[in-house]
């Protein structure tokens, strides 16, 4: 093991604590992590907070144990491969909570966009009719029409803050009201499996601004300009708890993933049992009979028929015995 | 990590991620300034090479479809830099060192702690034991870190293993047990098993004798097309039987 000292002794120097104090009365102040303006309780002046105060940091307590996650994956695998994942070959080997972190905004957004709309209207079309005579024939066209609205949207917007194999969620903005949220202390991170944001807060905020902009629009209108302005919005982490149950099965490993509020099986890899097709099995040799007792070299005809047919399109023929190899293995083989 | 309040002066600890704190001895609300670079930060893992072994054979059977054997393991801390904006959550390794250089993996999650309790807590067998960082060879760090949201050194195993005649060596990601291999061998072609050939050619001849046993063509017609329905149902059953045990 290599120690860093010359590393260890910048880090050291580098972290510096600043006390929040009001500027007027200069009493103590108590402020949280994504707060942006206090009230200083001894003067009673408004204040804002300038200093990195960083986003707010919630999480959800998980409330299925272990064994439950566990029993959630083993029915679900049981069911999705139709009982065909037997207990002989397959075992759990890893079942792990973690906490999985999504960004969340909410706010008001305020602005104007302007545009065209897209209506759909009949049009009368001359044409000319059976017998020279003039009909009158219909189509559906499109016209369009000038337009501006006025925006004024309170939002949510929510997406992952960190990629995980295997996450088959989008967001948790109907989840997080309904579910009691609790401030994240952070040595938490030290004990329990965390997964941390790999989206800085920059590129969420403009990744959220860039969806609700397109979200305000109304269908069917193209947008040719807008103007906008989000105020009131504030932006936090939000960790769900996640279990990840892996599997092997027969040498494979499989992962599930478990909700660890609901219970729910939110998704999972299930192995994949080959089969032969038995349609082929009966019905190949079957016409193969009855061409046989029509006339005898007739299935050998419709052989050499399909090896053409099959070997038109490539730019180099195989030989006869590897291409019925390949059809028979087509055919009669698993897949 | 411990910092000093600058109020006080009374020392407190802080965890990856936190911004502000309150003193313990104080109460008062303290921001923790970071200067310009990012946090510092060290995936904590009990070293599993049988699991590792497991990840890449599963990994390199499902590419190849070949039998692999393991030959050896070992555990690398390689430090990684991670860019708040890419769009596929991959961050790539912080060393030119073979083979990690260019290796890009998805930050795993497990619990963090700052690199610098990891040596200091380390050494004095405090909360991890002094075997957790033997098993350990440490990558320098050599990159650029600014602008990024942290650098992570996460325990990469190297795992060496033979496919046929070629020996490989497959990176596996602790804790998320991802499995990195540029080098792959080529997959095996699929062998058709001539053995499944005997069922469609029983059933042809007995079509065939069937058909030929008739006394007119229509008679043999209707006796192949009720084997051949005779038989799909019989097969379609039991493949139905096979399918349903356990």
């Amino acid at each position: 093991m290599i120690l860093n000292a010359e590393h260890k002794k910048a880090e050291r120097e580098k972290i510096e604590t600043i006390g929040f104090k009001c500027p007027l009365c200069g009493g103590s102040l108590d402020v949280e992590e994504g707060l942006k303006s206090i009230k200083c309780r001894y003067c009673g002046s408004s204040l804002y907070i300038s200093a990195q105060e960083g986003p707010a940091n919630y999480y959800a307590r998980c409330r299925i144990n272990e064994g439950k996650a566990k029993h959630a994956a083993i029915s679900y695998l049981l069911r999705e491969s139709s009982h065909n994942v037997g207990g002989m070959n397959t075992s759990i080997i890893e079942c792990k909570l973690v906490h999985v972190p999504f960004w969340r905004m909410h706010g008001r957004l305020i602005g104007w966009i302007a545009g065209e709309t897209l209506e759909k209207e009949m049009q009368e079309i001359e044409a000319s009719g059976p017998r020279g005579s003039a009909v009158k024939r219909y189509k559906i066209g499109s016209k369009r029409k000038p337009f501006s609205k006025l925006v004024f949207k309170h939002i949510e917007w929510s997406a992952p803050a960190a990629y995980v194999p295997h996450l088959q969620m989008q967001g948790v903005s109907l989840k997080a009201t309904m579910l009691r949220w609790e401030v994240l202390d952070h040595s938490l991170k030290t004990r329990q499996n965390f997964a941390l944001p790999t989206m800085s807060e920059e590129k969420a905020e403009s990744d959220a601004y860039k969806y609700l902009t397109k979200v305000v629009a109304p269908t069917g209108t193209i947008v040719r300009s807008g103007r906008f302005k989000l105020f009131d919005n504030d932006i936090s982490v939000y960790y769900y708890p996640i279990y990840f149950i892996s599997y092997k099965h027969r040498d494979r490993i499989f992962t599930i993933t478990v909700d660890g509020v609901e219970g729910r099986v939110m998704g999972g890899a299930v192995p994949y049992k080959p089969r032969q097709n038995v349609k082929n099995i009966v019905l190949i040799p079957a016409a193969a009979a009855l061409m046989t007792i029509l006339f005898p070299p007739l299935p050998l005809i419709a052989l050499g028929i399909l090896y053409v047919v099959d070997t038109l399109t490539m730019s180099k023929r195989p030989a006869p015995i590897d291409w019925l190899t390949a059809r028979c293995a087509a055919w009669f083989g698993e897949g | 990590m411990q910092v000093k309040c600058n109020i006080c002066g009374g020392i407190n600890d802080i965890y990856p991620g936190e911004r502000i704190l309150r003193c313990e001895y104080c109460g008062n609300s303290l921001s923790i300034e970071r200067g310009k670079g990012p946090e510092h930060l060290v995936l904590l893992h009990e070293r599993d090479d049988k699991m590792a072994i497991e990840a890449a054979t599963s990994f390199i059977m499902e590419k190849t479809k070949r039998t692999v054997t393991c030959t050896g393991t070992s555990l690398h801390l390689v430090p990684f830099v991670v860019k708040g904006n890419s769009p596929s959550g991959t961050s790539e390794a912080a060393t030119s060192k073979k083979p990690f250089s260019g290796l890009r993996v998805v930050q795993p999650a497990g619990r963090f702690v700052f690199f610098e309790d990891f040596i200091t807590q380390a050494t004095e067998g405090k909360t991890f034991q002094k075997s957790d960082t033997e098993a350990y060879e440490t990558i320098r760090f050599e990159g650029n870190a600014s602008g990024a949201l942290r650098i992570v050194h996460i325990p990469i195993y190297i795992v060496s293993y033979r496919c046929g005649n070629r020996e490989g060596e497959a990176l596996v990601t602790a804790e998320s047990w991802q499995v990195t291999d540029s080098d792959l061998p080529p997959a095996m072609e699929k062998e058709f098993d001539t053995s499944k050939l005997i069922l469609p050619v029983s059933l042809f001849l007995i079509f065939t004798a069937a058909g030929f046993t008739a006394k007119s063509f229509f008679a043999g017609a209707l006796l192949v097309i009720g084997g051949s329905g005779l038989s799909y149902l019989i097969l379609a059953l039991r493949q139905r039987l096979n399918a349903s045990r356990p």
